[in-house]
């Protein structure tokens, strides 16, 4: 079964990463017990090099993005990356962007 | 071999009372101690604009500046300019700042800043071509709408290749929070528009031809292109604000429960999702537009494709004219804030300001303090987006209620009376941008102790609102809110663009800007170094609204902001007590060496920062 544990529960991530795609919202299924660096890795393992420029700089390779919104409410990924998700979900990446 | 990197060395003064023009010499003090843009609007106005000048009095001057980096490859920063006046609407101190292509062709034309002083007695504008500079009638001009008196100069001058900025029907008028407009780009904030229209200057042109020069170009050039792929490889500047622009930001502040809604009764808004950048793009994008040299293009040309204002279109709107005109009004109607946005970019209106005042009137009307007979018979509640659109026209016009809202939200408090001064929502006469005071507590204690009031451009929301720094935490947000302004006070003498904050830094003078402003002034300075000019200009600027009457009484925050929590969403109970506003207040006086008591700073501070001279005038 190449290792693959069929009774994994599933759940299922709404993300929404402004400036990625037109679409609203992007839907993801992660491990039961999952955390916010689990959604990056999948985010990355799904989208590739089409996601990586709206979540790292390209040149230093490091995570650009420094915070989500998790049902409303704000986690900092230099503290909260293990911040475990639950099914239904909704994780909003907050670009970090100037101006305005 | 040039003394002092990329300064064209020369300033122009253009007196309209007797028509005399003269150049001056950029001075060594000038250049070493203030570097350019702000440092030299701020050092300007603080010795040529006497204490009570009238803002809209011919001892008031409007003086235009660019810096060292202007006219160069640097990418989002070599366009830019700025305007310098004392401020029609609040009285102090005004900077306000804008993209295009004006300033690098100012510095073409060889110079450093324009001084514009004293009146015409008829409608005028200037000419500037390279070393001829002519104050030439401005009749057939006068009364056009921005857009308009731009094209309309080119006829005249029978040249495409000239750079404008101008006045419509607001600074003509006078209006208290009119602004300036060079091509699509607005110098928005504290009525710069009026000081044009007091002086019957209804535009500065510049056509430019010459060579900004430098002994060290290729450097200059490999960290143009260093920060160019910079740029490109950042998500914030390299993907975000290519697609969406500043728009972005309003699906950000709803998210977080800090969009201002309903005059900032609420932060949160239920029709947000009509007015986000992704609506936009979907719905009425048509193409990106950049200033001059910029790889970000932030600028989305939009139009109304179909409902009741279809066919309008205009550059824009951005993130704070979203709020101003759309949530803080209670309008989710896009196609209404698009026409808005243009409306106030013909009549030459600040969209902040204008909003702000409009949303105030909403909320004055929906409790009764005003009625349909003061409304001229409109029904002015929250969602009126057609009510909005005609206000602007009144504002503009000193038409009826419009009278009363051209002269901001504090002077409309205290007209109003009954209690409509805690419907006002300004710090230091100013009306607040887009981004919450109880929500950001950085950006809090950044207004209150903003030169200029109610600006996001001294503090700065972004470190906290991307979560580079924790956004809940208050204490220490005093210490921290002063290296921001540190930071965006050395930007401005730069004039970089507020969008590659980023790229630059964030939230103190970085390393980068060291070393682009070693490059471009050919001086050799550290980061400590920095940090006094930011300061000593910092400083002047505060000495001159001290010279106003200025002191840490004025250093406060809408009284909804400090008694009233944020009354749902996810940001539910957060609010800025005066309590907690005085502890940052301390944190910051400290810092910069201001005593706690007066909020002025020390005369041990001032003959550190070299402003001796500045002693005398402010302890009489």
């Amino acid at each position: 079964m190449n290792g693959v544990i069929m009774n994994d529960k599933l759940i299922n991530i709404k993300v929404r990463i402004e400036g990625f795609s037109e679409t609203k919202f992007i839907h993801v299924k992660l491990k039961e017990g999952s955390c916010l660096t689990d959604l990056l890795s999948q985010l990355i393992a799904i989208y590739g090099d089409e996601i990586e420029p709206y979540l790292y700089d390209s040149i230093t390779g490091e995570l650009a993005v420094y915070s989500v919104i998790i049902n409303s409410k704000l986690y900092r990924l230099k503290d909260e990356s293990y911040q475990e998700l639950f099914d239904n979900d909704s994780v909003f990446f907050i670009s970090p962007l100037g101006g305005g | 071999m040039k003394k002092y990197g990329t300064y064209a060395g020369k300033i122009l003064r253009v007196n309209l009372s007797n028509g005399l023009i003269t150049h001056e010499a950029l001075s060594e003090e000038l250049i070493k101690d203030y570097i350019g843009g702000n440092g030299f609007g701020t050092k300007f106005l603080f010795d040529e604009v006497p204490a009570k000048a009238d803002p809209l009095g011919v001892l008031n001057k409007i003086f235009l500046f660019v810096g060292p980096a202007q006219g160069t490859s640097l990418p989002a920063i070599g366009s830019r300019a700025a305007l310098f006046t004392k401020s029609p609407l609040n009285n102090r101190y005004l900077g306000t700042y804008f993209g295009g292509n004006f300033g690098s062709k100012l510095k073409y034309a060889g110079y450093d800043g324009i001084i514009i002083e004293g009146k015409s007695s008829k409608p005028v504008y200037v000419y500037i071509d390279n070393d001829n500079v002519e104050i030439k009638d401005a009749g057939q001009i006068w009364g056009l709408n921005t857009f308009e008196a731009q094209l309309k100069i080119q006829e005249l001058l029978n040249e495409q290749d000239v750079s404008t900025v101008t006045i419509g029907k607001a600074g003509e008028n006078q209006v208290k929070v009119s602004c300036t407009i060079a091509g699509v780009h607005a110098a928005g904030r504290g009525g710069s528009g009026a000081v044009f229209g007091s002086k019957n200057l209804k535009a500065i042109t510049v056509k430019g031809s010459k060579d900004v020069t430098a002994d060290n170009v290729e450097e200059i050039e490999k960290y143009s292109n260093e920060l160019l792929e910079r740029m490109k490889a950042n998500p914030g500047t390299g993907k975000a604000l290519p697609t969406y622009g500043t728009a972005a930001v309003v699906t950000v502040n709803n998210q977080l429960g800090m969009l201002g809604s309903y005059n900032w009764q609420e932060e949160v808004f239920e029709g947000a999702g009509n007015i986000t950048g992704t609506y936009l793009r979907e719905n009425n994008f048509i193409k990106s537009d950049a200033c001059y040299g910029c790889p970000i293009a932030c600028a989305k040309v939009n139009i109304v494709r179909e409902g009741k204002y279809e066919g309008a279109m205009n550059v824009g709107p951005e993130y704070e004219t979203l709020f101003s005109l759309g949530s803080n009004c209670g309008i989710d109607n896009v196609g209404a804030i698009i026409k808005g946005d243009r409306l106030c970019d013909e009549l030459g209106l600040d969209t902040i300001s204008s909003g702000a005042v409009i949303s105030m009137a909403m909320e004055c009307y929906e409790k009764g303090l005003l009625t349909l007979e003061d409304t001229d018979g409109i029904d002015l509640k929250f969602g009126n987006d057609e009510a909005m659109l005609s206000l602007l026209e009144d504002i503009a016009e000193k038409r009826g209620l419009g009278a009363l809202l051209g002269q901001g939200t504090k002077r409309m408090g205290e007209i109003i009376g009954k209690g409509a001064e805690d419907y006002a929502i300004h710090v230091k006469g100013m009306e607040v941008p887009a981004h919450s005071a109880r929500g950001v507590p950085g950006m809090a204690i950044g207004y209150a102790t903003s030169n200029r009031g109610g600006t996001h451009q001294d503090g700065r929301p972004t470190a906290e609102r991307a979560g580079a720094v924790d956004i809940n935490k208050i204490e220490g947000k005093g210490y921290y809110t002063v290296d921001i302004q540190r930071m965006t006070t050395l930007s401005d003498c730069i004039i970089h663009c507020r969008m590659t904050e980023g790229i630059l830094g964030l939230t103190a003078i970085s390393e980068d800007h060291r070393k682009l402003l070693n490059l471009v002034t050919g001086l050799t300075r550290n980061i400590d170094e920095l940090i006094d000019v930011a300061d000593r200009i910092y400083s002047l600027q505060r000495a001159f609204n001290i010279r106003e009457g200025e002191s840490r009484v004025d250093d406060a925050l809408p009284k909804r902001f400090t008694t009233q929590p944020i009354p749902s969403g996810p940001a539910a109970g957060k609010y800025m007590s005066q309590e907690n506003l005085d502890k940052l207040l301390d944190e910051t006086y400290e810092k910069r060496g201001w005593d706690k008591k007066t909020g002025y700073p020390t005369k041990e501070t001032l003959v550190r920062l070299g402003l001796e001279y500045v002693i005398e005038e402010i302890y009489k």
